[in-house]
């Protein structure tokens, strides 16, 4: 059988996709809020000019336009800001060409956060408006010497935070007129350290006074956008007696808010009607509510969420029509760059990147010096960056870190191999406590060791 | 010391294998799941037997996988789609139709996360997490996925100063 003259011609864009390949670049370890730099690099392999356009987002390209020689390379800077990151820092660049199928490269680094517990979550709990409760928190840092919170730049509304005298740790209560609802947002510090002026640590509390929801976030269930019933979002006294609802700003949706009974009409119950605007995009949506309490004379901040759809699809059964943009939803945590959040525009890779790859095999003997030798080996390590080496004059510390540079993990292949570390600054005949710490891939640390002991010789 | 925060304290400390095919295709056979491990799947290998999860349809088949919260959760369950179908992941406080509304949702076709918001969750209960097409994708998307929740402690082995 004769084979179709359909299938002999070249199907675009496939046929045309090799003519454009991009290498990807390392922007190298760099500290949470610096920024740092490197090219990536464009190949094309057509004995005409390509020209390409360029797109990404949470990074600054050079250019976002450009022709790349024939059979010809061309380097485009991209200059990344880790902001809060701690652990990987990824985005992408997309290469769009008319005459090579879009192709996506990435941009990764490292960042490092001076804090020792890069992540602090300081979780205040459910906390009753009338009584807050104070919380110490430990802020430290044995990346640098005489570490201290300098200055609170920042703290979410109805958080009170006060520096300890000695500089390492933080008061942290919900104020005396605290909004009602979810406190969910970032003390944001100055810190003195010569890599990083500026630390964020996440706080958390639900507020309860006389005035609550059910749930926080609250479901709203399935609304159509520019629907008039909207989304019913009630509110009760604890004591049942009738309140009023003032001021309403509805956020990050597009729509409208009325004040309404509830249903059914219920003593000591009031309820905000939600009406998504037609514009409103589908799919599951979030959206912050702030009101007034006057009775109360309280704010009341408010979360919710459903899935907003077109008209008439969850009830009767219709097709729904496919959406046009993939609803990546969105954490709640506003502000704090993560990597993971980052738009990506090409399946994650199999291999991790961020895994040391090498078939040379790490060095079996130590490495030459009169100093401490420290040596460990790990059970297992998954999800490992690298190590840490700390050092103190006494067991309690102070600790210093001594290794600036990440000691990297062993290429999987050679894990279980030993690691190796001297200290070529130790003073002889100085007593020195040593400890061994981990660094994640994700920016998270941990102690790995208690601390030993060792006299220099 | 200080103590590894990890990105999710479920209360279970054993931790079964990778396999090739996680997560169960009814409610009974919800596979259970354990901080620091990664598992993966395949939704084109099931059923769509979750009818919606209270108010959020479930247009596509479904694996289940459920855990029991420790006293701190937190962090997010990252998630990566292979091969670009429009998947979504719903966390709910039991199981099945009646299982009441969402406590946590995410959709995406790449990578997104999950987050496991502190206040969300009570230590000691179950909670059932759903990795099924996007609830906006009546075209019943399905495919192959997997998913982490942390990264697993290091352990030292030894540890010597000369």
């Amino acid at each position: 059988m004769p084979i179709p003259a359909l299938a002999l011609v070249p199907l675009f864009p496939l046929a045309t996709a090799s003519i454009l390949t991009t290498d990807d670049c390392w922007l190298g370890e760099m500290y949470a809020f610096s920024a740092a730099e490197c090219s990536i690099t464009l190949h094309n392999a057509d004995a005409k000019p390509l020209h390409v356009e360029l797109s990404t987002r949470l990074a600054t390209l050079e250019t976002t336009s450009l022709d790349i020689p024939p059979k010809g390379s061309a380097k485009v800077r991209v200059r990344v800001d880790a902001g809060n990151a701690s652990g990987r820092v990824e985005r992408t660049v997309r290469v769009h060409s008319d005459r090579a199928a879009d192709t996506t490269v990435w941009v990764r680094g490292f960042a490092i956060n001076v804090l020792d517990n890069p992540r602090t979550d300081i979780q205040l709990g459910t906390v009753d408006a009338s009584k807050p409760t104070e919380t110490t928190v430990a802020v430290d840092s044995h990346d640098v010497a005489n570490f201290r919170v300098m200055k609170v730049l920042a703290r979410p509304e109805g958080i009170d935070v006060a520096i300890d005298p000695n500089g390492r740790a933080l008061h942290v209560k919900v104020a005396s007129d605290a909004p009602l609802g979810v406190i969910d947002g970032d003390v944001k510090l100055a810190i003195d350290t010569p890599h990083q002026r500026e630390a964020w640590l996440h706080v958390y509390a639900d507020v309860r006074g006389a005035v609550g929801i059910d749930s926080s976030p609250y479901w709203f269930g399935t609304v159509a956008p520019g629907s008039a019933a909207g989304a019913l979002i009630p509110l009760t006294s604890v004591s049942g007696a009738p309140f009023r609802i003032g001021a309403v700003k509805l956020g990050m949706v597009e729509g409208k808010t009325e004040i309404v009974p509830c249903e059914p009409a219920a003593s000591g119950c009031s309820a905000i009607r939600v009406k998504f605007d037609e514009k409103q995009a589908t799919g599951l949506t979030r959206a912050t509510l702030d009101l007034e309490l006057p009775d109360q004379h309280r704010k009341m901040h408010l979360r919710i969420w459903g899935l907003v759809q077109p008209p008439g699809v969850a009830e009767d059964g219709n097709p729904l029509p496919a959406i046009a943009t993939p609803d990546n939803s969105a954490p709640w945590t506003e502000g704090v760059v993560d990597s993971v959040n980052a738009p990506v525009y090409a399946v994650p890779m199999t291999v991790d990147p961020y895994d040391v790859v090498s078939s040379t095999p790490p060095a079996t003997e130590p490495p030459p010096g009169t100093g401490p030798l420290l040596k460990w080996q790990t059970a297992s390590e998954g999800g490992v960056y690298g190590y840490q080496v700390f050092r103190g004059e006494s067991e309690s510390g102070p600790f210093l870190l001594q290794n600036e540079k990440i000691l990297r993990a062993h290429p999987k292949q050679y894990a279980g191999t030993p690691y190796f570390w001297r200290d070529d600054h130790a003073t002889k005949g100085t007593s020195y406590w040593y400890y061994v710490g981990v660094v994640y891939k994700d920016g998270t640390k941990q102690v790995l060791s208690s601390p030993h002991r060792k006299v220099a010789e | 010391m200080k103590k590894l925060l990890c990105a999710l304290a479920v209360a279970a400390i054993a931790a079964p294998g990778l396999a090739l095919a996680d997560g169960g295709t009814s409610c009974a056979t919800a596979q259970e799941i354990f901080s620091n491990q990664p598992y993966s799947g395949d939704t084109s290998t099931s059923t769509n037997f979750v009818g919606a999860f209270g108010g959020l349809p479930s247009p596509g088949p479904d694996l289940a996988f459920k855990f029991t919260a420790g006293a701190q959760t937190g962090g997010n369950v990252v998630v990566n789609i292979t091969g670009g179908w429009n998947a979504g992941v719903v966390i709910t406080g039991a199981c099945g139709g009646n299982g009441g509304n969402p406590i946590q949702a995410a959709t995406g076709t790449t990578t997104f996360n999950v987050p496991l918001t502190n206040g969300s969750f009570v230590a000691g209960n179950t909670y059932y997490l759903y990795v099924t097409g996007n609830p906006s994708d009546n075209s019943g998307p399905s495919g192959a996925f997997n998913f982490t929740n942390g990264t697993t402690p290091v352990t030292l082995k030894d540890f010597s100063i000369d």
